[in-house]
């Protein structure tokens, strides 16, 4: 900090308009200032000497001048109000990426601390000339505030994030946009004073690249090139070069301040602006991607929940292709020890071994694909297949309930687009629902019809009717509202999933009542192809 | 080896396991006979034939411990080994409660199986033989007048001819010739093998009051 300050103090030196020895950007505030914004306030003793240290060892070669005392105080007082203000009240090294921030920035450390250390700063400059000092030093050091400080600030707050993430195209597209401006400055502020007529134009060559900078690199980018530009207009000012260098010194200085404000302020605020909305859009496809995580988890969840009212039933449907496995080896074992060995009925044995064992294996593969956490494939599907490997799940269960199950498969449907396992689960869900609407039913009347069919209007249809008590008309469609639940240990989200994975897939899925007795929830998907694709 | 002694019946609604067993039950030597469901075997049930039932517990339709419930009403009850996917212990009891010989959880060893089908049939057969004396013995009770009855009562609990003339008020001598020919109709030559015979057929003597 003392390095820089020292340098920035004699680049401030070497500035100076004369005669009335004005700057017109102070630098070594707004360096002072960035370093307390994002510094430790317990660090900050150490830092304000440093950055005083040239001032003070300047004055005391000069015999500590009057007018020095009154300009660190002002300057000092200015520094601190500001940062304590950005800190408080401008999100601090944040400010210039948000509109609020930015305001409150440009408000308290561009107008408000140097408004009020002017009246300080301007008194060495006696009655008659009062107004001219507090009219130098304002500007001064809001322009300091205004084009220096953004710049270090966004360069501390970027390094390590998101210059890191810089391609090499990024890098290229920085490197052309920076040298372009420093080719257009130079020759627009250090070539000879130009005609009168030209000047307008000559100042507005920077812009096109100034808003190139801003729209690709945000705040970062526009804060950097409005320090190349406010440098190089006002080195070529003092050195008599450039449009601004034309009339007297003191009205030029305004003059140059007054197209640094004018080119910066908006620059900022739209900088400030696409970088909120971008901002805005990222985090809202970050929520978006979350909550369909979100719905993922909860999907698994309940699969694995009604899994887990299977869990008897799939142990039995393991248990039976071992008990054959076991009780045809063990046979196969006396055939042979029979004398002569009964080997035509060993073959057969060991064929049907090969049988059951597949029929287990095949339990597995169904129910890890139910288990399983994947993502969603959607794929063309056979619904009559769907429906035939949850009847192989469910039907134990449904047997040692007591309930029958049947099955009505049109032949020769139209493939449905979607999730496999997702549409088992909806079916499955709604196969053990049946079974519980059926508890108290007599045995001979418990039966679960599944059908499938194609409606007319080229739907694919999915039904499951069962005979139970049916759906109490108060209910209507409350059966599918979160959380609502007729069984004891129910969670009240089975049907809910049901309801919002048949949507996800385009389809549609309702209950109704039937006559005499039992209920018939409907599925219908849309077929691929078909109307609904 | 057993096949004199009875059949096999093997009700299971799963095929796999169905067709094991049979094999298993066959390689022992047993003759064995399947079903599909509760409901086929109560159609082709021949009660004539001695044997045991081999029966799944959980089937649709009608469960195996429906069946046992169905048969100990019908009054024509066979020994059952049940056989389950599950080892369920409120089912198992209820069924070794009706008189199940065995509670089989799947997958198990054949030694088990054949032991508990070995057992069930044993006592399916003296259940046979207990019913046939039985069914002998009443058939005797029934050639009976009610006047022999009245004096085989009397005579199995013990009474001498004295006794019994005394208590049905009529003389000695005749008493004498009623036993005579209850001993002949039953085909004894002994009391005691009266008395036997007597408590098969559910006879009870009169009490000495």
């Amino acid at each position: 900090v003392l390095a820089v300050c020292h340098f920035s103090t004699q680049i401030g030196f070497a500035h100076k308009i004369q005669p009335h020895n004005i700057s017109a950007l102070w630098p070594t505030g707004a360096i002072l200032f960035s370093v307390l914004v994002v510094a430790p306030v317990r660090h900050w003793w150490l830092y304000i000497p440093a950055a005083y240290f040239t001032s003070v060892i300047n004055d005391a070669q000069a015999g500590f001048p009057i007018a020095a005392i009154w300009f660190i105080v002002a300057g000092l007082g200015e520094i601190l109000l500001a940062a304590v203000g950005v800190r408080r009240f401008a999100d601090g090294a944040r400010a210039f990426v948000s509109l609020r921030g930015l305001i409150g920035y440009l408000g308290i450390a561009v107008v408000l601390a140097p408004f009020l250390s002017a009246f300080v700063g301007a008194v060495p400059g006696r009655l008659e000339s009062y107004w001219f000092y507090w009219r130098a030093w304002f500007w001064s050091e809001a322009l300091a505030f205004l084009v220096l400080a953004p710049a270090i600030l966004t360069w501390i707050g970027s390094v390590g994030t998101t210059i890191r993430e810089f391609t090499l195209a990024k890098w290229l597209e920085a490197a052309v946009i920076l040298c372009g401006l420093i080719a257009i400055c130079v020759w627009v502020f250090a070539s000879p004073t130009a005609h009168a007529a030209t000047i307008p134009a000559l100042v507005y060559l920077p812009l096109p690249l100034l808003l190139w900078a801003t729209m690709r690199f945000g705040p970062m980018g526009v804060n950097t090139c409005l320090v190349v530009l406010a440098f190089s207009s006002i080195s070529g000012t003092v050195h008599g070069l450039g449009p601004f260098a034309a009339g007297e010194p003191d009205k030029s200085v305004l003059a140059l301040q007054f197209f640094l404000a004018a080119v910066s302020i908006p620059l900022m605020l739209l900088a400030a602006l696409i970088k909120e909305g971008s901002d805005k859009s990222i985090s809202f496809r970050e929520s978006e991607l979350q909550l369909q995580e979100q719905r993922t988890e909860l999907t698994h969840l309940s699969r694995v929940a009604v899994l887990g009212e299977l869990t008897g039933a799939l142990a039995h449907e393991l248990n039976q292709p071992l008990t054959a496995i076991l009780s045809n080896a063990q046979a196969a074992q006396r055939f042979l020890a029979h004398n002569p060995a009964n080997l035509p009925e060993v073959y057969e044995i060991l064929n049907d071994i090969v049988v059951e064992d597949k029929r287990a294996g095949e339990v597995i593969r169904r129910l890890r694909a139910l288990l399983k956490k994947g993502e969603i494939q959607l794929q063309a599907l056979d619904v009559n297949e769907i429906v035939d490997d949850v009847f192989e799940l469910a039907h134990f269960e449904c047997a040692s309930r007591g309930v029958k199950i049947e099955r009505e498969l049109e032949a020769s449907l139209p493939a449905v687009r979607g999730d496999r396992v997702q549409l088992q689960q909806v079916i499955l869900n709604l196969i053990v629902n049946a079974c519980d609407a059926m508890r108290n039913c007599e045995l001979k009347d418990r039966t679960i019809c599944l059908a499938t069919s194609q409606a007319d209007d080229g739907m694919v249809l999915v039904s499951i009717t069962d005979c139970g008590h049916g759906i109490p008309a108060e209910l209507g469609d409350r059966l599918f509202d979160p959380f609502f639940t007729t069984k004891e240990q129910g969670l009240g989200l089975g049907l809910t999933i049901c309801r919002s994975i048949v949507a996800a897939h385009g389809g549609k899925l309702w209950a109704a009542n039937n006559v005499p007795s039992g209920a018939t929830f409907h599925l219908s998907l849309p077929a691929v192809g078909g109307d609904g694709s | 080896m057993n096949s004199d002694a009875g059949k096999v019946y093997v009700v299971d609604d799963d095929e796999g396991v169905r067709k094991a067993l049979a094999r298993l039950l066959r390689a022992a030597g047993f003759e064995v006979k399947c079903f599909s469901s509760a409901a086929e075997y109560l159609e082709h049930d021949d009660r004539s034939v001695a044997g045991c039932l081999l029966l799944d517990v959980a089937m649709p339709g009608i469960s195996g411990l429906d069946l046992q419930d169905a048969l100990a009403i019908s009054g024509h009850e066979r020994a059952i080994v049940f056989i389950t996917g599950h080892g369920d212990i409120p089912k198992s009891v209820r069924a070794m409660k009706a008189g199940a010989i065995d509670f089989l959880t799947k997958p198990f060893d054949d030694e088990k199986v054949l032991a508990a089908v070995r057992v069930a049939i044993e006592k399916d057969a003296s259940a046979r033989r207990l019913r046939k004396l039985r069914n002998s013995a009443e058939q005797r009770l029934a050639t009976l007048t009610p006047r022999e009855r009245e004096v085989l009562e009397h005579v199995i609990s013990g009474k001498l001819n004295k006794q019994i003339a005394a208590d049905l008020g009529t003389v000695e001598k005749t008493v004498k010739v009623h036993r005579g020919r209850v001993m002949s109709k039953f085909g004894v030559e002994s009391v005691a093998e009266l008395v036997r015979i007597a408590e098969q057929a559910g006879i009870a003597p009169v009490g000495n009051h």
